[in-house]
């Protein structure tokens, strides 16, 4: 128990592919299947960072809603960074990103968030960020759980901060 | 633990209470759920939700010592999955643990947010594809119209330069090559054109501009144009039109123009000898409209059965040797539909073709008929000014471009009857048109007014002319008796607004 273990919390709308980049990142698996989340799984990976030291990432997948707040706030609690996905193929899940965002940064005015988009597979990079644009979203990754593309480096990249 | 009490209760199977030291090693445990979280084990082995301990220990305060997570999924290694709402309480030294198993609760619920969320995802994702498509579309039109604007400044100077050659001294030869310049340029201008109103008509933007016009004097200028380009040709050309057709129809002319004369050039393609034949008959008269069946044959190579659905179709050809595309039957067909019509075609191959527009073509409005064939003689003397008073903005501006565009007219524009009277008592006008309906007092209100409310016979016997869109059969006599001198139904066109005008004009000067 002497490395360090640090909450990183999955957020965002239901469908957006939060477990699909937990399990991509967790077990470097995916499936098409959709089965949306109850509540919250938490699972453990331990990464080994550059200077040997080791970091638990205790990754809590959190059931999908449109608004953070209606959310269940205990799965918030004592998180060191929080994800907050949407899905690049449902403008839906981003076209209010920035009160979502808002609403988690006066929440949690200490806890950094990582915004990304997830499904890019699946969508024309071209036409969706000229669309990203128009909606002032700002995000941290465009990425893919199916491909695979973006994940590993997301949590390597919070590590890191969290680290520091 | 507030998801849905009842449920809860008559869901709840089992409860494990556990007791852990502040190093997560568990002190008491009644192992009800899970067997492995045993006294001696720790806690932060059995699973990483416990994980939460450490960082709630930040956050704990002697009010605050109480936190409940509901629908958390725990399990021991490898076994069975349960979805548990899990109570933890810090206490001086050490801290409770309750876990409560909802898994059958919770799994109910689970598929109605399931069957919620799968039918909410489906559509959004709709949504979205389609609106790619709408925004690749716009992209695509917008694009055919840009180039088109590119494309038609320079083909409009070679075909003026081409003019320009031919008057020059040139040999046979070199006449020729001109003309077969200048014809494919006219082919190049009208494929753009073509091209252009597709992406209007499939963007939805292609509006139709209707305008008061006579039906046999558009036939006949298309026959006389038609003679002039079948003239070195051995195919004869010939125009049928039925008498009992009201020739003054309420309709987009130079559409109606562009259905004929595609049709037409259509049949020039496909016609090598023969004759092409264009007939016109009236079908129905109704009040208000007249049905129209328009008629285009041609004793060409004809269009088997199995292609004539495909000859609508743009960029067909069924004969590949004929030079150009096949955009002029499709734009036809749509423009047909625009306006409501039907386009079949009837041919067999090396039959000829026929093809058969049926069409219904609004009548002139009433108070208009006949005014579209009158001519007007525009003023040369001197500039009148005239004043508009309509409340209406685009009306306005349509009537102010319609004079402005003659340098002969000052126009004033106000938008009710109050503005209309300060201008009319501080200046002389020599005409005003007056819409009806105002806002303030009614048009024909304001024609009294000033017909017996001023003794100056600048304004009391000043022409006016009413405009309205009201579809009344009386409004003409209303509007005259009011005390107007003319009256206009509205939509009306330039040509007939000034027909009005110069007529009260040059009776005024007599
Ligand atoms: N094409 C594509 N599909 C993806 C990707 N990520 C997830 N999906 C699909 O999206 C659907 C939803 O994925 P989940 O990971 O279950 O979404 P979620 O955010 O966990 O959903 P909830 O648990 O209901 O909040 C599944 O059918 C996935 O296969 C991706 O990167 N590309
Ligand atoms: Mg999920």
């Amino acid at each position: 128990m002497t490395n360090q273990s640090k909450k990183i919390t999955l957020i965002g709308p239901f469908g957006v592919g939060k477990t699909s980049l937990f399990k991509r990142f967790v077990d470097n698996t995916f499936s098409e299947d959709y089965k949306s989340t109850l509540g919250v799984q938490i699972q453990k990976k331990v990464i080994t960072m550059n200077d040997g030291s080791q970091l638990s990432l205790i990754l809590w997948d959190t059931e999908g809603t449109i608004k953070v707040s209606e959310g269940r706030s205990s799965y918030l609690l004592g998180t060191h960074c929080f994800v907050y996905v949407f899905d690049l193929s449902r403008i839906e899940t981003y076209e209010n990103i920035n009160t979502q965002i808002k609403y988690l940064k006066e929440k949690f005015p200490n806890t950094p968030v990582k915004i990304l988009g997830n499904k890019l597979d699946a969508v024309n990079i071209k036409n969706v960020e000229v669309t990203l644009k128009d909606l002032q979203v700002e995000y941290d990754f465009l990425a893919s759980a199916k491909t695979g593309d973006k994940v590993d480096e997301l949590f390597l990249e919070i590590a890191v901060d969290l680290v520091n | 633990m507030n998801d849905n009490m009842a449920n809860q209760k008559r869901f709840l199977n089992k409860i494990q209470l556990i007791t852990v030291d502040s190093l997560g090693e568990i002190k008491t445990s009644d192992a009800n759920l899970f067997p492995n979280w045993k006294e001696g084990a720790n806690i932060f082995n059995a699973h990483p939700f416990f994980e939460i301990l450490k960082s709630l220990e930040e956050v704990v305060t002697p009010l605050e010592k109480e936190f409940s997570f509901s629908c958390v999924h725990l399990s021991e290694e490898r076994n069975k999955e349960f979805i548990c709402d899990v109570n933890i309480t810090f206490e001086l030294s050490e801290t409770h643990i309750i876990i409560f198993d909802y898994s059958r609760a919770y799994l109910e619920l689970n598929k109605i947010s399931q069957e919620r969320n799968d039918s909410i995802i489906k559509s959004q994702e709709l949504e979205f594809s389609n609106r790619l498509l709408v925004e690749k579309e716009k992209f695509k039109n917008n694009f055919i119209a840009n180039i088109n604007h590119e494309l038609s400044a320079p083909l409009t100077s070679i075909k003026g330069f081409v003019d320009l050659l031919e008057k020059t001294d040139l040999d046979y030869e070199q006449q020729e090559l001109a003309k077969i310049i200048k014809s494919e340029a006219s082919h190049l201008q009208i494929i753009f054109s073509d091209m252009l109103d597709i992406s209007r008509i499939e963007s939805g933007e292609f509006k139709l501009n209707k305008e008061i016009f006579n039906l046999f004097d558009l036939i006949q200028s298309i026959e006389e144009s038609y003679k002039i380009i079948l003239k070195e040709d051995i195919v004869d050309f010939k125009v049928t039109i039925d008498k009992k057709i009201n020739p003054i129809v309420f309709a987009d002319k130079t559409r109606v123009y562009q259905i004929i004369t595609n049709l037409l050039n259509n049949a020039i393609k496909y016609t090598d000898e023969g004759i092409i034949e264009l007939s016109i008959f009236k079908v129905l008269g109704k009040n208000r409209k007249q049905e129209f069946e328009i008629i285009i044959k041609d004793t060409g190579i004809g269009i088997p059965k199995e292609d004539q659905e495909k000859i609508f179709n743009p960029f067909i050809q069924l004969d590949d040797i004929k030079s150009g595309t096949g955009l002029g039957l499709y734009v036809a067909r749509n423009l047909v539909h625009l306006m409501g019509g039907t386009i079949n075609v009837n041919s067999e191959e090396g039959q000829g073709a026929l093809f058969n527009i049926h069409i219904a073509l609004q009548n002139a409005p009433k108070g208009n008929e006949g005014a579209a064939e009158k001519e007007y003689v525009l003023p040369n003397d001197k500039k009148y000014r005239i004043l508009i008073v309509e409340n209406r903005q685009n009306t306005q501006y349509l009537i102010m471009k319609q004079l402005l565009r003659h340098k002969c007219f000052f126009v004033d524009v106000v938008s009710n009857a109050e503005d209309a009277i300060r201008n009319i008592e501080n200046r002389n006008y020599n005409l005003a048109i007056i819409d009806i309906k105002l806002d303030d007092i009614s048009g024909l209100s304001l024609t009294k007014k000033i017909r017996n409310d001023y003794g100056d016979a600048a304004i009391k016997d000043m022409p006016i002319v009413g405009i309205s869109g009201i579809s009344q059969s009386n409004i003409l006599n209303v509007a005259l008796s009011a005390g107007m001198d003319s009256f206009i139904a509205k939509p009306f066109t330039e040509e007939i607004l000034l027909n009005k005008i110069t007529r009260l004009l040059s009776l005024r000067k007599k």
